[in-house]
């Protein structure tokens, strides 16, 4: 026959070997008292899935990670309750392809490579990219790479205070240093002329940009979820 | 038997009250005859914004689209856009 309810009554105690116990605050209550291990959770093959050594409070995950069953759902990390921000409900890594455009257009661009990589925590994302041109194209205007992995924050605070770091440039026009910034509620970066010669910083059009332009770089920026 | 690379969407997120399209595909290598993954979560991730052209989306982000961007928020998108570039000039 099934067994189709158990019911415990009684208190666990310091040195119970093994008990299970229910009291009215706590509830169910598992504790063991053993020389490796004071709790051990196994499953169906007798391989331990998580354990609590003898005398400790931490928890070792033996040999699994931990998910959620519902999306969203983090940890609230630093805090004894839960507060809403110290939730860290959000890590992916993946790829994103970096594209140029002048003036909102790319007509006629081509690449030679098109290669981004990102990281995100939180809401904070950290891309890397590697961009070359093999065809500037005809399209005129202002410079962006388009195409991060990401909404930008709408807050400007949040949005301006990224920086592209570019660790290798070729081929640019004379004179022209690109960075650049995240624009916010959107996933342009914003190119930029950082000439240290210049009185103040410039945007980077499409003649600064040649055929044959190429940088490697990274932006860390706060997303807008 | 051969192995063919497939992309699924595996995420479609609509994100604030601009209703921009988060977008997260994988690109999976599966056995052609039985269907069955062998390689998987090579995570890849785009945005499209009110007003861009969805017309090469894959269908499940097409239905979005279609739903979230009402003539208002396309309107509310461009300008935003309009007054970003007028307050950069």
């Amino acid at each position: 026959m099934a067994v189709t309810k158990v019911t415990y009554r009684s208190d666990t105690a310091a040195g119970d070997d093994a008990n299970i116990g229910y009291t009215a605050a706590e509830g169910l209550i598992l504790t063991g008292q053993g020389s490796t291990n004071d709790i051990t959770i196994k499953r169906d093959d007798d391989t331990a899935v998580l354990e609590v050594a003898t005398g400790q409070s931490d928890i070792e995950i033996t040999g699994g990670n931990i998910f959620f069953g519902t999306a969203d759902k983090g940890i609230y990390l630093g805090v004894t309750s839960a507060t809403a921000a110290n939730l860290l409900a959000d890590y992916e890594e993946g790829t994103w392809t970096p594209a140029l455009s002048f003036g909102g257009n790319a007509v006629g661009i081509s690449y030679m490579s098109a290669l981004g990589a990102y990281v995100k925590i939180g809401k904070m994302v950290h891309c890397n990219f590697y961009l070359r041109t093999s065809d500037n194209g005809s399209s005129t205007g202002a410079c962006n790479i388009t195409g991060l992995p990401f909404t930008v924050s709408n807050v400007s605070n949040a949005a301006y205070g990224s920086s592209l770091v570019t660790n290798y440039r070729g081929n640019f026009s004379a004179d022209h240093y690109p960075g650049g910034y995240a624009e916010k509620n959107g996933t342009n970066i914003v190119m930029l002329n950082l000439d240290p010669d210049a009185t103040a910083t410039s945007g980077l059009v499409d003649s600064d940009w040649t055929d044959t332009s190429l940088i490697y770089g990274s932006i860390t920026y706060r997303s807008e979820s | 038997m051969a192995l063919v690379e497939r992309t699924v969407v595996t995420k479609v997120e609509v994100v604030s009250d601009f209703k921009h399209i988060q977008i997260q595909t994988d690109n999976q290598i599966i056995d052609d005859v039985t269907g069955e993954i062998k390689a998987k979560d090579n995570i890849h991730r785009k945005v499209i914004h009110a007003g861009d052209d969805y017309s090469n989306e894959p269908d499940d982000v097409k239905v979005v689209a279609d739903a979230v961007w009402t003539d208002e928020i396309i309107k509310k998108m461009s300008d935003f856009r309009i007054a970003e570039a007028s307050a950069r000039d």
